[in-house]
């Protein structure tokens, strides 16, 4: 050990650890906690134990009638504190929405859950709602059926929806992913799931949050780890996810733009993960609801109006920081979510770093995309550039001029031969910062391709003579 | 991946003192394994990282203990990567280097390898040269999960991955993803499946303008962007920003910023949404001691009273409570050197009066420099304000109540003796002894502007000797006679406070100590003499040390009629006491002269003298009518007045005139008198 502690550095040391875990106790949420675990254990123990009494006893049995009203109870309990109940069993452990539930291994009872879903090739099952007693019905009498041998899970699926249980999801078998495992995002296919998976928890967080439940970080932190450990998720910036809303899809981009910028400030691994966390979220102040009118006696409350743009961002901070117990991440996230409409030079301070990559983001993609007067992506990088130092933090728009290129993806280019081609990728190295790798939209001739020809401008001897501004767009490359 | 873990907290009782070291009795069933050095010695390392861990579930991290753990963790780790990088397997409830099992606990609440492989993780590598500060990092993390605490936004994963190891590499589990054979669904339309298990239930759209309508921009010039470089300084001040090091000042930023917002009336941020957030970011400024952001904070807080002043108030009381003292005070336990400002300043800002509350935390906060920084706001909050104490010390227990005397001495020194003796009827060593101290430094006349037998309330017997001893002079009409009966109350063996009331009593009423105190050593009846029964009572301890101090031969020849009957200890009592009488010459007189003394049809010439305890006239010849009344003790003279007399000489009427003397000696007589008489005067 090449530091050698005196005994004051053991006595350093030992408060060091006591503080460590008094922040750490800071950031508890016990009260959710205790009642997501109380709820999930009793959840699992009442579905197993419907699953295994219905071998012994006819469902129409009025045995059934307390397990099946119980687990509705318990469902419904957790449906109240987390909106969807996601159950996933991996490897005899089971979770509730990322929560492991405590078992009593001695009955087997995660392992055996396990087995009973496997047998219709699943892994986890996700209730969208609360279903009632006949419709949990339905569900046992369909699990305890014998599976398909060729087609189990969409067999069962079938059995749900002609049962009127259509509001229940059924998802293929799961397994622990290894740190560091060859393969963990497996190519393009892969990648295209990650963007599809972050943009569908984008749009359910503002469900969620939108219906007043706390913010759950870690599903989304999971989904920035995946965008970090592939190519970072550029292709989101040409490509739309699917499955995916034009309010996913923009956060998406503006999420993967600041992941540039921070990746170009040479920001750590922890601190890119809170920034891509914070750019899932910042423009979630849109879910909230304000001026809801008050329930006249026996009335439903009017549901009220989302915040213009000049509010959604302290309507976002207020969303976030309903997430109990301490943690730098909320506050990290909270910042970010706040300033992220800040001025550089703002009189109320200079806003937070993470919130100064977001609006710069936010502005390249506003004039990129979400402007009726859009602009190329190199000329939103110059209006950026220009207005560096006053709206924009000047280091932060560098960053992003870095990361993107000349010519960001997106960027509609006419070739010296004639070609049109369309950048999709950002520059892997410095010197190919001017010479992005296209896709030809038109060849030489004019006529449109769609092969999905790709041209390395670093190598390709063509010469670019034109940026194509987007209202040129709809004659296809030919402005 | 969270988990909930109470049952971390099962199953761990007291834990007993093993060879002089308290070990966790589950020690008992980490089997010391291992066929080989390496193995013992990866087993030792495992040992003490568990105990380690487990240690912040039964200790404070002040203890020595947790210090100790820590030290043995260091050097076993140490010792087992001399062998070699030590990897290790971790299976459900054993850890394996290479195929020896260097670690074996079935006990799943116990078992360091169930922990760590229900947390994820599958191998733990332990390089040689680990630095320390990661081996801390990852028993960091470790008793994190062994101490209960839950993290929804961080699993141990989660953190092991963002420790960024060198030393110290970790294979886990990342979370759980679709198994790879997930083809059933992709053949019947992808990932839609998917994309609903995310979104589900009622959806909440949000408004179709969303970020619009979109601000206009300068036009800039493409061809005029570069790629450029940044100074690394640059970059790391932005890495700083964001790094753990900022956090306080980011969260008052946050908390500052909320505040905003509720102060806006345009905006419909309120109290509500943010006061969650100040007692968070509260309890963490308090818990790292950040005086200046906790100040800042305040003073924001603070600016919210203008709109919603009840509010700001409850939430400010929050800053000053007794926990958020005891976490603050509780930061300072390296404190060096005088406390900060900031300090203060907070205690100023946040209003009200602290006293009772740091009272309450004297015993309570445990650290050296913690409790330093208690006493000396204590101090600061005294001398701005004497208002309070006496009812913050009767409140107090008896040691916060001595330690309050002591601060409030020192502090204010005036109002020290009202304390003092407000407190001194409590039977506590330590206070008492706090009250001897400011009864012994007590300026005479602060001591007697109440009656200092109000002290004889103590019920410890050196605080009465020593109010006794100070006692010069009677206060209040029934002082005397509160002496004698004290003293006949005592108790046989009480000789040093008999000792001490009796001399008391001479002091402040010399003529009527000359009867009683004689009357205690030689009684007049006869038969009480020929019994000797007073010579047994601790009345003539009282008796002997009072008549010692007063004048006259025949409370000299009292004394020396008793030391020739005491026993051996009351002997040498009388020997101490008649040693310690002035002797001849310091008995003379104050000022003598030749005198008439008038009264009446009569005047006499003699000799006119004073001493500290007499006035005598000695009348030419020796024999004249009324001479007893001719020796008067100084206490009995209410008033003495020097005037001019008929033919320039002087004239000294005592008492209205009752004794008249002209002559020389009256003057120098007189004045003596008068300044004997001055209060605080008497010898």
């Amino acid at each position: 050990m090449s530091e050698v502690p005196l005994d004051g550095a053991m006595d350093a040391s030992a408060q060091q650890l006591g503080k460590a875990l008094d922040r750490a106790r800071m950031g508890e949420d016990r009260d959710l906690a205790a009642r997501v675990r109380e709820a999930g254990e009793r959840f699992v123990r009442q579905l197993f134990g419907c699953l295994r009494m219905v071998r012994l006893h006819d469902l129409e049995n009025a045995a059934f009638e307390r397990p099946l009203t119980e687990v509705c109870q318990s469902l419904g309990e957790l449906n109240e504190l987390l909106g969807a109940v996601h159950l996933v069993v991996v490897e005899g452990q089971a979770y509730v929405n990322d929560v492991r539930v405590r078992l009593d291994e001695r009955q087997d009872t995660g392992p055996a859950l396990g087995r009973e879903l496997a047998r219709h090739d699943l892994g986890g099952l996700s209730f969208h709602e609360v279903p009632d007693l006949a419709g949990m019905r339905v569900f046992i009498a369909a699990f305890a059926s014998e599976p398909d041998p060729d087609r189990p899970r969409l067999a069962l699926r079938d059995k749900l929806r002609a049962g009127g249980m259509d509001r229940l999801d059924l998802v293929g078998a799961f397994r622990f992913r290894v740190t560091g495992e060859e393969n963990t995002v497996r190519g393009a296919k892969d990648e295209e799931r990650s963007r599809d998976r972050a943009a569908t928890l984008v749009d359910a967080s503002v469900d969620s949050l939108g219906q007043d439940r706390m913010p759950n970080p870690l599903p989304l932190r999971r989904a920035v780890t995946e965008l970090l450990e592939g190519s970072g998720g550029t292709e989101a910036l040409t490509d739309e996810p699917a499955h995916s809303t034009p309010y996913s899809r923009h956060v998406l981009r503006v999420s993967v733009l600041a992941l540039l910028i921070g990746r170009e400030l040479g920001l750590s691994d922890e601190a890119l993960q809170d920034l891509g966390v914070s750019a899932m979220f910042h423009d979630v102040g849109y879910a909230a609801r304000e001026g809801a009118v008050s329930a006249a006696p026996g009335r439903a409350a009017e549901p009220g109006y989302a915040p213009p743009f000049e509010r959604h961002a302290a309507a976002g901070a207020r969303l976030l920081l309903r997430q109990r117990g301490f943690h730098e991440s909320k506050i990290l996230r909270a910042l970010a979510t706040l300033h992220h409409t800040w001025r550089f030079d703002d009189p109320r301070g200079r806003p937070s770093l993470f919130g100064r990559i977001l609006h710069v983001c936010e502005g390249y993609e506003a004039l990129v995309q979400l402007s009726p007067e859009r602009v190329s992506p190199p000329r939103a990088l110059a209006s950026l550039q220009a207005e560096a130092g006053g709206r924009y933090d000047p280091i932060c728009v560098q960053a992003l001029i870095n990361a993107l290129g000349l010519y960001p993806p997106g960027t509609q280019l006419r070739l010296s031969d004639g070609r049109v081609v369309e950048a999709f990728a950002v520059p892997k190295r410095p010197e190919d910062w001017a010479a992005p790798v296209c896709r030809v939209l038109r060849g030489a001739d004019g006529r449109r391709e769609s092969s999905g020809q790709v041209v390395d401008l670093s190598i390709d001897p063509a010469e670019i003579v034109a940026v194509l501004e987007p209202r040129a767009r709809g004659g296809a490359g030919a402005g | 991946m969270t988990e909930s873990t109470d049952e971390l907290n099962e199953g761990l009782g007291a834990m007993p003192e093993v060879g002089g070291r308290a070990e966790p009795p589950e020690d008992r069933q980490e089997r010391a394994l291992g066929q080989t050095e390496a193995g013992r010695a990866a087993n030792a390392a495992l040992r003490a990282l568990a105990r380690s861990a487990r240690s912040f579930l039964v200790y404070d991290a002040h203890n020595e203990a947790i210090k100790a753990f820590l030290a043995d963790y260091r050097a076993t780790v140490e010792a087992a990567v001399a062998y070699g990088p030590m990897a290790l397997e971790v299976r459900p409830f054993e850890m394996l280097r290479g195929e020896e099992v260097v670690y074996i606990e079935r006990d799943r609440d116990r078992s360091l390898a169930f922990r760590l492989f229900r947390d994820g993780v599958r191998r733990l590598t332990l390089r040689p040269g680990v630095p320390w500060s990661e081996l801390l990092r990852l028993l960091e993390i470790l008793s994190i999960r062994y101490t209960g605490v839950r993290q929804y936004e961080d699993d141990t994963v989660t953190l092991l991955w963002k420790a960024g190891f060198t030393g110290v590499e970790i294979v886990a589990v990342e979370g759980f993803v679709l198994a790879d054979d997930d083809d059933e669904e992709e053949g019947e339309g992808g990932g839609e499946a998917g994309a609903n298990l995310r979104r589900a239930g009622p959806r909440v759209e949000v408004p179709n303008d969303w970020d619009r309508p979109v601000l206009p921009h300068a036009p800039g010039d493409p061809r005029a962007l570069r790629r450029r470089g940044f100074k690394p300084a640059a970059l790391e001040a932005l890495r700083e920003e964001v790094s753990s090091r900022s956090i306080a000042r980011l969260t008052v930023r946050l908390c500052r910023d909320m505040i905003e917002l509720v102060r806006d009336p345009t905006d419909p941020t309120g109290l509500s949404d943010v006061s969650g957030l100040i007692d968070e970011v509260r309890v963490l400024l308090l818990a790292d001691g950040q005086l200046a952001g906790l100040l800042e904070l305040v003073e924001a807080i603070a600016a919210l009273a203008e709109v919603e002043p009840e509010a700001a108030a409850r939430e400010l009381q929050r800053f000053g409570d007794l926990n958020a003292w005891r976490r603050l005070l509780a930061s300072f336990d390296r404190h060096e050197g005088s406390l900060p400002a900031e300090l203060f300043g907070l205690a100023e800002r946040l209003g009200g009066d602290p006293l009772p509350q740091w009272l309450e935390l004297l015993p309570v906060i445990q650290s050296r420099g913690g409790k330093e920084a208690l006493r000396e706001l204590i101090g600061w909050r005294l001398r701005r304000s004497g208002a309070g104490i006496t009812e913050a010390a009767l409140g107090a227990s008896d040691e916060v109540a001595a330690e309050l005397l002591r601060l409030t001495c020192a502090a204010r020194p005036a109002q020290g003796p009202g304390l003092a003796l407000a407190l001194v009827e409590r039977d506590h060593a330590e206070l008492q002894a706090q009250i001897r101290e400011v009864l012994s430094k007590m300026p005479t006349e602060l001591l007697h502007r109440v009656s200092p037998l109000r002290w004889l309330k103590s019920p410890d017997r050196a605080t009465r000797v020593v109010a006794l001893s100070r006692m010069e002079r009677a206060v209040e009409k029934g002082d005397f006679d509160a002496l004698v009966v004290f003293v006949e109350a005592l108790p046989s063996k009480a000789q040093a406070q008999a000792v001490a009331a009796g001399q008391a009593m001479a002091r402040i009423d010399a003529g009527r100590a000359a009867e009683r105190l004689a009357g205690w050593v030689r009684p007049k009846q006869l038969w009480d003499r020929v019994k000797g029964a007073a010579v047994e009572g601790v009345e003539v301890w009282a008796g002997v040390a009072g008549l010692a101090l007063i004048d006259g031969e025949y409370a000299e020849s009292t004394i020396r009629w008793i030391q020739a009957k005491a026993e051996p200890e009351l002997a040498a009592h009388c020997e101490r006491a008649l040693a310690g009488r002035p002797k001849a010459e310091q008995q003379g007189p104050l000022a003598e002269g030749p005198a008439s003394y008038h009264a009446g049809l009569f005047s006499h010439a003699g000799q006119l003298s004073l001493s500290r305890q007499m006035l005598r006239f000695l009348p030419e010849g020796g024999r004249w009518k009324g001479a007893k009344d001719l020796e008067m003790p100084v206490f009995k003279i209410r008033s003495s007045v020097l005037r001019e007399a008929d033919g320039g000489t002087l004239q000294l009427d005592l008492d209205g005139q009752l004794h008249r003397f002209t002559g020389p000696g009256a003057a120098p007589v007189g004045q003596a008198l008068a300044r004997l008489l001055r209060p605080g005067g008497a010898a």
